[in-house]
C-alpha cells in the first residue's frame, strides 16, 4: 500500500512497532499507515465500567424503594427545619409597637443606619427623601395604609403583594426596619396616633402572605427559641416570614 | 480519478484525493473560530459591563446564541468536516464520491452560518439552545447534512479498504444522529418564514430539546472529535493505537449510552424525576466509555512522549485529550443530582462546557490544524516558535477561564442556597440576589482574561497559518496515491470468517458498512425510544392542572418578545423543588403548568434571577422603568437596558395566525379569540397603559411593546395561585386531577 505520507514529509521515520514484550500488532490492520495493538483493555477501565453500571442499578433500586429520598421528601425535609429555625427565632423577637418606635424617634445613630438602609432598598420606588415614584410619596401626611411609626414599621415588615411592596421583613433584620422607619420619620410625614391606640397584637388570620411552603407557620412551636429580650413579647407574632400581622387599619392584602 | 482497469487482482489504481475541498474547511475553521471567539469576549465583557450592550441587536441575549452557534457549528462544525473529508479519503483510498457534492456541503454550510449571523441578532430564533435558528434555516442544515452523509456513505461504499477503521465508526454515528436528533428537535409549525411554534410544550419540549441539547454535545462535539484523534494523534506521533478491543468497547458502550443522559439537564425540574433519574444513572455509566477515548489516546502515545518537547501537534492533542478526560468525569459529576442541585443554573456549568470546547474541541482542532496546514499546501509551518505561543497562551487561557468560572459557580451557588440561624436566605429577595452578583463580579473580570488570552492564542495561530500558506506552491494538485485493486470486492475473495473468535469477529462488522450504520441507528434509537416515550405515552407523567389557562394575545406577544430578546439566557423560568429556591422564588413548578408552553422557557442560568413566579410580585411602572433603565430600580444590576420596547409599537400583524397555529397544536382557543385576536390584545394593552399611568408613569404606552412584555411578566407562574397555602398538598402528588389530556 502506498503511503503518500513520504511525499509530503520524506524525513518521517516508518511506524516502529517495538513497544514492549506484551504489545502485539495485529498485522493485517493497517490503515493509511496507521496500525492497531491487541492490547486487552486496562484492568481498571473494566472494573470502573463495571461498578459504575452495577451502582446505576442499585440506585435505581434504592430510590424506587424509597431508600433514597425523592423531590418531594428532600424538600418537605428541608423546608421543615429552616421553619423550626423561623419559629425558633420568631420566638425571640421583640414587639415593635408605636410607643417602643416613639421611644427612639430621632436617636441618631439609629436614622444614620436607617438612612443607608432607605438608599440600598427602597430609594429605587420611593425615591430620595420619600418623594415617591413607582412606590408611593413617603414624605407628606397623606398615607394609604396608614401614617404611623407603627404603620410604617408594619407595612415595611409585610409588605403590600397587591401594590407589588415588597415584605422587606424577609429581607431585613428587625433593626434595619426599625431604622428604617425612623429614617422616614424624618421626612416629616408621619403622623402622630390620636390617642394610645397600639397596635393590636392579635394573630388574626389573615395569611395571604404566608410563604407558599409546606408546614405550619412560627406560630406552630415556640419553644426551643432562645431567651427572650427584656423587652421581648412572646405572644408577637411579627416573625419575618409568615407573621399572619395584626392589619389593624385596612385589609392591607388581598390576593 | 484514474484508474487502469485491466481487471486483474493486484492492478494498480491511481487515486486522487479531493484536498480542495479540506482546504476550504480548514480556513473556515479559522475564520470562524476568530469570529465565534470574538463574539465570546464581547458577551464576556457585556455580564459586567451593561453598557457594552449596544443597541437593539447587539446584546446579551441575541449575542449568546451567536456566539454558540458560531463555536460549535461554524468553528468546530468546519473543523470536523475538514477532518472527515482528509481522513476518511486515506482510510478508504478513496477519493470523496462527488467534488459537487463537497462543494455544495462547504457553500451550504458557510450560507447556513451567516444567515445565522444575521437572524440571531434580529431576534429570529426558536429559543431552545443551540438550535435557534429558525425553520427555513433548519430545513437549510437538514439539506446540507444529507447531501453530506450521501456523500460520505457512497464513498464507503466505492472504498477499497475493506474494513473499517474506528475513526470512520465515529464518523458514522456523528452523521448519523446529528441527523436524527437535528431533525426531530426542530418539528415545528411555521408563523411565515420568521417564526415558528414547536410541536411539543412545556414538560415533553424541554425533554426533547435536552435530549437533542446533550447528544449535540455527544455527537457534534465528542464523537466526530473521537475520529479525529483516531487519525491524527497515531499519524503525528507516528505511533500505533494501543488497544482495537478498547476501541470497540468504547465505542459501543459510548454511543448507546450517551444518548439516555439528557434529562440531567433537567434535575428538579418538573421533568418527572424517574426520567431525571435515568439522565443520571447513565451518565454515571457513560464516565468509562468516555475515558476510554482518552486512555486510548494517551497510551498511544508511549514512546512518543519525547515528541511532545518539540511537536506542537502532540501539545495540542495531549492537552486536548486531558482536557476531555476533565470534561467526561465532571459531566458525570455534574450529572448527580446533588451536585446538580448546587451546579445547575450557575457558572459552573460555564466552567465545565468551556473547558470541553476550549480544550478538547478547541485543541483538537488547532492541533489537526498544524497537521495539516502544511501538508495541505504542500510548504513548511511559517513559525514552530509562534504555535508554541499560541499554545502556551491558549493552555493559561482556559486554566484562567476555568478556574474564574468554578469558583464564581460555587461560590454564588452557596450563596443562593444560604440560611443563617434564624432561618432566613442570607441573600434574600433581587437585593440579595444583585449581592450575589457583585461577589462574583471578579471571577468575571478574570474570565474576560481568560477568554482575551485564548482569543489573542487563536488570532496568533491564525497568522502563523496565513503566513504559512504565503510560501505555498501557486499550483496545489490533488494528491495521488497508488493503491492495489481490492481482492476482496470479487467474490471469490471474500474472508472467511468461520475460525475467527472473540474481538476479531467485530472484524467482520467493519466489513460492512451498511449493517454497521444500521446497528449504530439501532443504538441510539433504544435509549432515544425508551427514554422518551413514555412522556410522550402516559398521561400520568403530566397531571393537567384545572387553573392553568391559556396566554391572552397580548401575553402571548409579550412571550414572543421575550423570546425575541433571549431573555431565556439570563432567567430562568423553573423553580426547582429546593428549600432555598422554594424560600426565594415561592411555589416549585408542577408538570401541568408548562402545558401551553410552546415552547419552554425554562432556561439553563441564571444570570438574572429566576422568572417562574415573578407576576405580580412588583407592579407595572416597575417593570417599565426596570426595562428602560434597570439601575433605576435595582442598584447595581447588571442587566442590559431595553429602551426601545418603550419606543418601538407592537406588531399585532401575525397574532391571529400565531393564535391559529397554537391551536392547532392544541391550546384551546376559541375562534371568538382567534378572530379578534388583536382587538382583544389591544383591549388588554389599554388596560395595563391605564394602570402604569395611575401608578405615575408616561401616557401613551398602550401601543408599545413594553406593554405586552408588562402582560406576560405579570401572568408569569400565578395560575396555580403560588401564595395559596393550600397548593403543595393538591398539585405535588401523583394523584392529581389529571383525567384530561396533557396533549
Amino acid at each position: 500500500m502506498t503511503d503518500e505520507r513520504t511525499s509530503l514529509d520524506p524525513d518521517r521515520e516508518d511506524i516502529v512497532l517495538t513497544q514492549g514484550d506484551t504489545d502485539q500488532p495485529l498485522l493485517d490492520h493497517n490503515y493509511d499507515g496507521i496500525q492497531e495493538y491487541d492490547n486487552p483493555m486496562p484492568a481498571w477501565w473494566t472494573w470502573l465500567f463495571v461498578a459504575t453500571v452495577v451502582w446505576a442499578g442499585a440506585y435505581v433500586i434504592l430510590i424506587e424503594t424509597g431508600f433514597i429520598p425523592k423531590y418531594e421528601q428532600s424538600l418537605a425535609a428541608g423546608l421543615a427545619e429552616i421553619h423550626e429555625r423561623q419559629s425558633a427565632a420568631a420566638a425571640s423577637l421583640i414587639d415593635v409597637d408605636q410607643a417602643f418606635l416613639a421611644a427612639l424617634s430621632g436617636d441618631a445613630e439609629r436614622i444614620a443606619d436607617g438612612q443607608a438602609v432607605y438608599n440600598r432598598v427602597c430609594v429605587a420606588c420611593h425615591a430620595a427623601g420619600g418623594a415617591g415614584g413607582i412606590g408611593a410619596a413617603l414624605n407628606d401626611s397623606d398615607w394609604i395604609h396608614g401614617g404611623t411609626l407603627a404603620d410604617i414599621y408594619h407595612i415595611t415588615d409585610v409588605g403590600v403583594p397587591a401594590q407589588a411592596m415588597p415584605a422587606w421583613g424577609n429581607v431585613l433584620s428587625q433593626d434595619e426596619m426599625i431604622n428604617v422607619t425612623l429614617y422616614i420619620e424624618t421626612f416629616g410625614g408621619v403622623i402622630t396616633p390620636p390617642a394610645e391606640d397600639a397596635p393590636a397584637d392579635a394573630a388574626d388570620a389573615a395569611t395571604e402572605d404566608a410563604p407558599p411552603a409546606t408546614g405550619d407557620g412560627p406560630q406552630g412551636g415556640p419553644e426551643g427559641g432562645d431567651g427572650a429580650d427584656p423587652q421581648a413579647d412572646p405572644d408577637s407574632d411579627d416573625a419575618e416570614e409568615a407573621d399572619e400581622a395584626e392589619p389593624p387599619e385596612e385589609e392591607s392584602a388581598e390576593g | 480519478m484514474s484508474a487502469e482497469h485491466d481487471g486483474a487482482a493486484g492492478a494498480v489504481e491511481h487515486v486522487k484525493y479531493n484536498d480542495a475541498v479540506v482546504r476550504a474547511f480548514v480556513l473556515a475553521t479559522l475564520i470562524w473560530g476568530i469570529v465565534g471567539m470574538l463574539v465570546g469576549v464581547i458577551i464576556a465583557l457585556q455580564m459586567v459591563v451593561p453598557e457594552a450592550n449596544l443597541g437593539q441587536y447587539l446584546t446579551f441575549g441575541r449575542l449568546r446564541p451567536l456566539h454558540t452557534n458560531a463555536v460549535i457549528f461554524a468553528f468546530a462544525g468546519n473543523a470536523i468536516f475538514a477532518a472527515i473529508y482528509h481522513s476518511t479519503q486515506r482510510l478508504v483510498k478513496t477519493r470523496m464520491y462527488s467534488d459537487g457534492m463537497g462543494w455544495f456541503h462547504f457553500w451550504g454550510w458557510q450560507g447556513i452560518i451567516v444567515s445565522a449571523a444575521i437572524t440571531l441578532p434580529m431576534g429570529l430564533t426558536q429559543t431552545k439552545e443551540y438550535a435557534e435558528l429558525e425553520w427555513p434555516i433548519a430545513i437549510a442544515i437538514a439539506v446540507v447534512w444529507v447531501v453530506f452523509a450521501i456523500n460520505f456513505f457512497m464513498t464507503l461504499k466505492h472504498r477499497r479498504e475493506k474494513h473499517l477503521y474506528v475513526a470512520i465508526w465515529f464518523y458514522i454515528a456523528t452523521i448519523v444522529t446529528v441527523a436524527v436528533l437535528h431533525i426531530v428537535n426542530n418539528l415545528v409549525l411555521p408563523v411565515g418564514l420568521f417564526k415558528s411554534y414547536p410541536i411539543y410544550s412545556g414538560v415533553q419540549d424541554a425533554m426533547i430539546q435536552w435530549w437533542y441539547g446533550h447528544n449535540a454535545v455527544a455527537f457534534f462535539l465528542t464523537t466526530p472529535f473521537l475520529g479525529l484523534m483516531y487519525y491524527y494523534l497515531p499519524k503525528a506521533a507516528n505511533r500505533p493505537v494501543f488497544s482495537y478491543r478498547l476501541s470497540i468497547v468504547h465505542f459501543w458502550s459510548l454511543v448507546f449510552i450517551y444518548i439516555w443522559a439528557g434529562p440531567h439537564h433537567l434535575h428538579y425540574t418538573s421533568v418527572p424525576e424517574w426520567a431525571a433519574t435515568l439522565g443520571m444513572v447513565f451518565s454515571l455509566m457513560l464516565w468509562m466509555p468516555s475515558w476510554g477515548g482518552m486512555v486510548n489516546g494517551l497510551l498511544t502515545l508511549r514512546g512518543a512522549w519525547h515528541k511532545l518537547r518539540t511537536d506542537p501537534v502532540l501539545k495540542f492533542f495531549v492537552v486536548g485529550i486531558t482536557f476531555y478526560g476533565m470534561a467526561t468525569f465532571e459531566g458525570p459529576m455534574l450529572s448527580i443530582k446533588s451536585v446538580n442541585a448546587l451546579s445547575h443554573y450557575t457558572d459552573w456549568t460555564i466552567g465545565h462546557v468551556h473547558a470541553a470546547a476550549l480544550g478538547w474541541n478547541g485543541f483538537m482542532a488547532f492541533g489537526m490544524m498544524y497537521w495539516l496546514v502544511p501538508r495541505l499546501w504542500k510548504t513548511k509551518l511559517y513559525s514552530m516558535k509562534l504555535a508554541n505561543v499560541h499554545f502556551w497562551m491558549g493552555t493559561v487561557g482556559i486554566l484562567v477561564y476555568a478556574l474564574a468560572m468554578y469558583s464564581s459557580g460555587i461560590s454564588q451557588g452557596l450563596m443562593w442556597r444560604a440560611f443563617d440561624e434564624t432561618g432566613r436566605l442570607v441573600y434574600p429577595g433581587s437585593e440579595g440576589f444583585v449581592e450575589t452578583m457583585m461577589a462574583i463580579v471578579p471571577m468575571y473580570w478574570l474570565r474576560l482574561v481568560g477568554g482575551l488570552l485564548y482569543f489573542a492564542s487563536v488570532l496568533i495561530g491564525g497568522y502563523n497559518f496565513v503566513m504559512t500558506l504565503r510560501s505555498a506552491p501557486k499550483e496545489l494538485p490533488d494528491p495521488e496515491v497508488k493503491v492495489r485493486k481490492p481482492l476482496w470486492r470479487q467474490k471469490a475473495q471474500r474472508e472467511d470468517m468461520s475460525g475467527v473468535k472473540g474481538w476479531a469477529r467485530h472484524r467482520l462488522l467493519e466489513g460492512w458498512p451498511l449493517v454497521f450504520t444500521v446497528l449504530t441507528t439501532i443504538a441510539i434509537l433504544i435509549g432515544s425510544v425508551l427514554g422518551i416515550a413514555p412522556l410522550f405515552l402516559m398521561k400520568s407523567a403530566i397531571p393537567q392542572i384545572e387553573s392553568v389557562q391559556p396566554y391572552t394575545p397580548l401575553e402571548l406577544h409579550g412571550r414572543d418578545l421575550y423570546i425575541r430578546e433571549g431573555c431565556v439566557s439570563c432567567h430562568s423560568q423553573q423553580v426547582r423543588p429546593l428549600r432555598a429556591e422554594v424560600e426565594r422564588y415561592g411555589e416549585y413548578h408542577k408538570p401541568g403548568e408548562g402545558v401551553y408552553e410552546f415552547p419552554f422557557l425554562w432556561g439553563s442560568k441564571r444570570t438574572g434571577p429566576d422568572l417562574g413566579r415573578v407576576g405580580g410580585q412588583y407592579n407595572h411602572l416597575w417593570h417599565v422603568r426596570h426595562m428602560e433603565d434597570p439601575r433605576s430600580t435595582t442598584p447595581r444590576s447588571l442587566m442590559p437596558p431595553y429602551p426601545w420596547l418603550l419606543r418601538q409599537e407592537m406588531n399585532l400583524r401575525t397574532l391571529e395566525t400565531r393564535l391559529r397555529v397554537l391551536s392547532r397544536l392544541g391550546v384551546p382557543y376559541d375562534t371568538e379569540t382567534i378572530e379578534n385576536a388583536e382587538a382583544i390584545a389591544r383591549e388588554q394593552a389599554r388596560q395595563i397603559a391605564e394602570e402604569i399611568v395611575d401608578q405615575g408613569g408616561p401616557q401613551g404606552l398602550e401601543d408599545r411593546e413594553i406593554v405586552a412584555l408588562v402582560a406576560y411578566l405579570q401572568r408569569l407562574g400565578t395560575d396555580i395561585a403560588p401564595r395559596a397555602p393550600e397548593a403543595p398538598a393538591e398539585e405535588a402528588g401523583d394523584d392529581t386531577p389529571g383525567e384530561e389530556d396533557s396533549q
